[in-house]
């Protein structure tokens, strides 16, 4: 299905390695920090992946030609550690000891998937390393070492379920590939529609396996579903299969119209390999889109784009490679990456030193404005951000059509269960 | 050529017995010569890979038997001492309860409510003795059952390769599965403890009646902190409980409060302990301010020296999996376990059961005609290769600290091959070199050539199979072969090629397999 190894050899790659690698070693003349990279640049999760490794380095130039961080009385330019943990688990979690104990860099950002993360959180936590986490995720875990920009499942899931009340919507169809994020976020909604009067009978939850293509069956037993009418689906499917879902459910007549579907891990940089055409008018739900209407927004997708065209990392002898510039976009993972790096450069300023104790405290309370509206980490590690809901267009990008503002991260679902959601 | 290896695998086991693991445990972290404890568990992660290599070799080297399926024996190894590994988490999971973490979001209590939330074939996997007996009993099983089928069903060839991928695969789409509780997707990760773990059970506690009520009476400060702890609906259920007969049940709700105590609190303060006589050895460890694991096992020990009358001495508390004595000793068994799957090997491959196996692999026709029972010899080797495997794969999880199903995903059993490939099959030391050098590369590119790597491995591998075709282990004797050969070409009288060449051009060259 994925190929590890491409057969074509580019030796103007490892040309430009070894040329980057010897200026290295001459020296800078300004104060650097270490700063590591630890998202998969080949494998199964690359092509999600590298978007971040990506923005992760324009964002660190962004810093660097501002001038760099400003601890104590010094100035330090962020020098890019980037590893590659080959969407091997094990290898991540050697990789982030390699970033930690050898390299001894100040921060990691890295991660998608939930498996990489709990691989490696044993190693930050007895290294005391600390690592950035940007991708939307079942929440249920808290740990001193990681700060989650990621969506938590009370920031895009229930206020997707809470919009489709809002529309009328009286029958749910939870349906999800069998991993944990699916598993958990479909428990806390089955929790969360009950306690808002949709009986058990009106709720379906269903899961396929990973790589799974044959949604024949599933698409029938949906439309059964939607017979009486006020139906929707609540979809965590995730990657690939997406594509043979999306497919059959409009072969089946089923429509955006008759029967909406949210998807919770279909992003701007996801529809770069899925056709967005079966997806029209369906719904996603995230805390950052591309087609957001802010200057903040604008100026990061324009310094994106003409950075995309000359890659570079201000100030530092580091020659960037294997950036793809075609048709490239931003989305909710790439945004919540770029925040982290900002949010840790305040919090770096403000304790005055890269000690992560003494960072780890100054990062609470944090606030950056960036293109979705203002941030704030809280005290539970997780953001204050601003919710989304966007409609798919034919052209791979969403227009928006709620916001939900302020919604604070909660992990635990039994604290945002218990009291009333955060969302309303 | 046996000389040379003997001296090899001597000077290799003093080096990885003894001179690695001095050079990490006495010599200063400052020193150009220390190694790191995360070097020395990189090391043993090699190691656990060089093992199933072993295995791959043993089948595809000497019988003949390409297995593409080898991981899947690597990786039920591996589940089996992690869920030894789960089941002593000790209350230090997200949620600190006595279940894995996994199992608390599934809603396992619900689904099995007589265990609290454990499924019933978890339960033995507490003892250590039970996983290593399961790490060779089932992988030994599932290739006895895959085996016998298919080889009395005499699949051979490409045809036994594409089933044994089949298999793995099938089992990694089966360990995704959510239902099939060994933790899906994510599988087991955050190890704590092994060979004991500090967490209280049941039985540890005396006159548990006389213990509730000192703890309730809150005289000394420890009491009143650990009470204060309990929740108030559990207090109450305590307390009706002293007067009456001793309940089990109100036993286990002290131990699982008290243990989530112990995991989540520091106990030590110098006020609360003022009245109480310390031990050494606690107030040694109290010092160092320990963080995590280690500090529950001081809450333990500060317990049981508080409360010397209810609360029973534990011997062992257990070792702390990321200790670096811990791992320092992991790497030894791993040495210890290469060593002697190798020796295992060796022995077998020169006895004259090893010389049916090549016989096998080389005319399987001849031999079968011959009256040998080709089946079971083939049987036999490939249960023997599994359980190496399955070995390996046991030591390879608390050195990495985490098996998940995609370790059973067919490329890595591919990867392993190419291991054997890369050092040379059907020798005894290639795929040992193969496995280390391969992974060593691989460590060092993804790090040094983070976005280059897959094109330097692939060159490697590409050079190697065209160039090479007995591996790196072949390459001293190609070479040889290559510099004999040289002079013979120059002079080349032509009446020479009318009398048998002297000497073989070929003597050095170790036979193709």
């Amino acid at each position: 299905m994925h190929t590890f190894m491409k057969p074509k050899i580019h030796l103007s790659f490892l040309l430009a390695a070894a040329i980057g690698s010897a200026a290295a070693w001459s020296g800078t003349a300004a104060e650097t920090v270490k700063v590591g990279i630890l998202h998969s640049l080949s494998g199964t999760m690359a092509i999600s992946e590298t978007s971040l490794k990506d923005v992760l380095l324009f964002t660190f130039n962004e810093i660097n030609k501002s001038g760099g961080i400003k601890a104590g009385d010094k100035n330090y330019l962020i020098e890019p550690v980037i590893v590659d943990p080959a969407s091997n688990w094990p290898l991540f979690a050697e990789k982030a000891e390699q970033l930690l104990a050898k390299d001894k860099v100040s921060v990691v950002f890295g991660c998608w998937t939930s498996v990489s993360r709990k691989s490696v959180l044993p190693v930050f936590e007895r290294l005391n390393g600390l690592l950035f986490y940007p991708v939307q995720y079942e929440g249920e875990e808290l740990s001193k070492n990681i700060f989650y920009t990621a969506e938590a499942v009370n920031q895009q899931a229930i206020p997707a379920v809470d919009y489709m009340l809002a529309e009328g919507k009286k029958k749910f169809y939870l349906l999800g590939s069998d991993y944990v994020y699916p598993r958990t976020t479909n428990k806390i909604l089955k929790q969360y529609l009950k306690s808002k009067g949709i009986p058990e009978e009106d709720i379906e939850e269903i899961y396929t396996p990973f790589g799974h293509t044959d949604y024949q069956t599933i698409v029938a037993s949906i439309k059964k579903f939607t017979s009486g009418g006020k139906a929707c689906v609540i979809s965590t499917l995730n990657g690939d299969t997406n594509v043979p879902f999306f497919k059959e459910f409009a072969n089946a007549g089923l429509t955006s119209e008759n029967c909406p579907v949210v998807s919770f891990s279909i992003s701007e940089d996801e529809f770069r390999g899925l056709p967005a055409k079966d997806l029209v008018g369906h719904l996603g739900c995230w805390t950052y889109f591309m087609s957001l209407k802010t200057s903040e927004n604008s100026k990061f997708v324009k310094d994106f784009q003409t950075w995309l065209k000359d890659p570079k990392v201000t100030g530092i002898d580091y020659t960037v490679s294997g950036v793809d510039g075609k048709g490239r976009v931003t989305c909710s993972p790439m945004n919540l990456s770029r925040m982290g790096v900002h949010l840790w450069k305040q919090a770096v300023e403000k304790a005055g030193s890269f000690d992560v104790d003494k960072v780890r405290d100054a990062l609470i309370g944090q606030k950056f404005k960036g293109p979705a509206g203002e941030v704030t980490m809280q005290a539970n590690h997780h953001l204050v951000n601003n919710v989304y809901i966007g409609e798919t267009l034919a052209t791979g990008q969403f227009k928006i059509i709620k916001t939900f503002n302020g919604v604070g991260g909660e992990p635990f679902s039994e604290k945002f269960l218990g009291t009333k959601s955060a969302s309303n | 050529m046996s000389r040379v290896e003997n001296w090899a695998v001597v000077a290799a086991a003093v080096i990885g017995l003894v001179v690695i693991p001095c050079l990490n445990a006495f010599l200063p972290p400052t020193h150009w010569l220390h190694i790191s404890t995360f070097s020395l568990s990189l090391y043993g992660k090699y190691l656990c890979y060089a093992v199933l290599a072993i295995a791959v070799n043993l089948l595809w080297g000497y019988t003949g038997l390409l297995s593409l399926g080898q991981c899947l024996f690597f990786s039920l190894g591996g589940y089996c001492l992690g869920m030894y590994l789960m089941m002593n988490i000790s209350f230090l999971g997200q949620y600190h309860e006595s279940i894995p973490d996994f199992m608390v979001f599934l809603e396992f209590p619900a689904r099995y409510p007589q265990t609290g939330g454990l499924p019933p074939h978890w339960a033995p996997f507490q003892h250590l003795w039970f996983a290593v007996l399961m790490t060779v009993l089932a992988p030994g099983c599932v290739a006895y059952l895959f085996g016998f089928l298919a080889f009395r069903s005499r699949i051979r060839g490409v045809y036994f390769s594409l089933l044994s991928q089949a298999l793995t695969y099938a089992a990694c789409l089966l360990f995704f599965r959510n239902d099939f509780t060994f933790g899906g997707n994510n599988g087991l990760t955050d190890f704590k403890f092994m060979l004991g773990r500090p967490s209280l059970e049941a039985e540890e506690i005396h006159h548990p009646s006389e213990f509730i009520q000192k703890l309730a009476s809150g005289q000394d400060r420890i009491s009143e902190f650990l009470w204060k702890r309990i929740p108030p609906a559990h207090q109450g259920r305590l307390m009706e409980s002293t007067g009456a007969k001793e309940n089990p049940s109100t036993v286990a709700l002290l131990v699982t409060d008290l243990n989530k105590t112990l995991a989540t609190q520091t106990l030590y303060e110098a006020q609360r302990f003022s009245g109480v006589r310390l031990s050494a050895s606690s107030q040694a460890l109290e010092s160092q301010h320990p963080k995590d694991a280690a500090l529950m096992q001081l809450n333990r020990q500060l317990l049981e020296e508080a409360f010397p009358r209810h609360v029973a001495h534990k011997p062992s508390l257990g070792y702390v999996v990321n200790a670096p004595s811990t791992r320092r000793s992991l790497y030894l068994c791993s040495v210890l376990l290469i060593l002697g799957a190798y020796l295992f090997c060796r022995w077998l491959t020169s006895t004259k059961f090893g010389l049916i196996q090549r016989a096998v692999r080389d005319l399987e026709n001849r031999v079968m005609f011959s009256g040998y029972p080709v089946a079971q010899f083939k049987l036999f080797v490939f249960v023997a290769a599994a359980v190496i495997s399955a070995l390996g794969g046991a030591l390879f999880v608390p050195q990495v600290g985490i098996i998940n199903p995609s370790e059973m995903a067919p490329e890595k059993s591919l990867e392993a091959v190419v291991w054997c490939a890369v050092g040379g099959r059907g020798h005894m030391l290639g795929p040992i070199l193969g496995a280390v050098g391969c992974n060593a590369l691989k460590s060092y590119a993804t790090h040094a050539f983070a976005e280059q790597w897959p094109y330097v491995l692939g060159i490697l591998f590409i050079v190697v199979t065209l160039f090479m075709p007995q591996g790196l282990i072949g390459l001293p004797a190609q070479v040889r072969a290559l510099w004999r050969r040289q002079p013979q070409v120059v002079p080349a009288p032509q009446e020479e090629s009318i009398e048998p060449p002297a000497p073989a051009p070929s003597s050095g060259e170790v036979p193709a397999p």
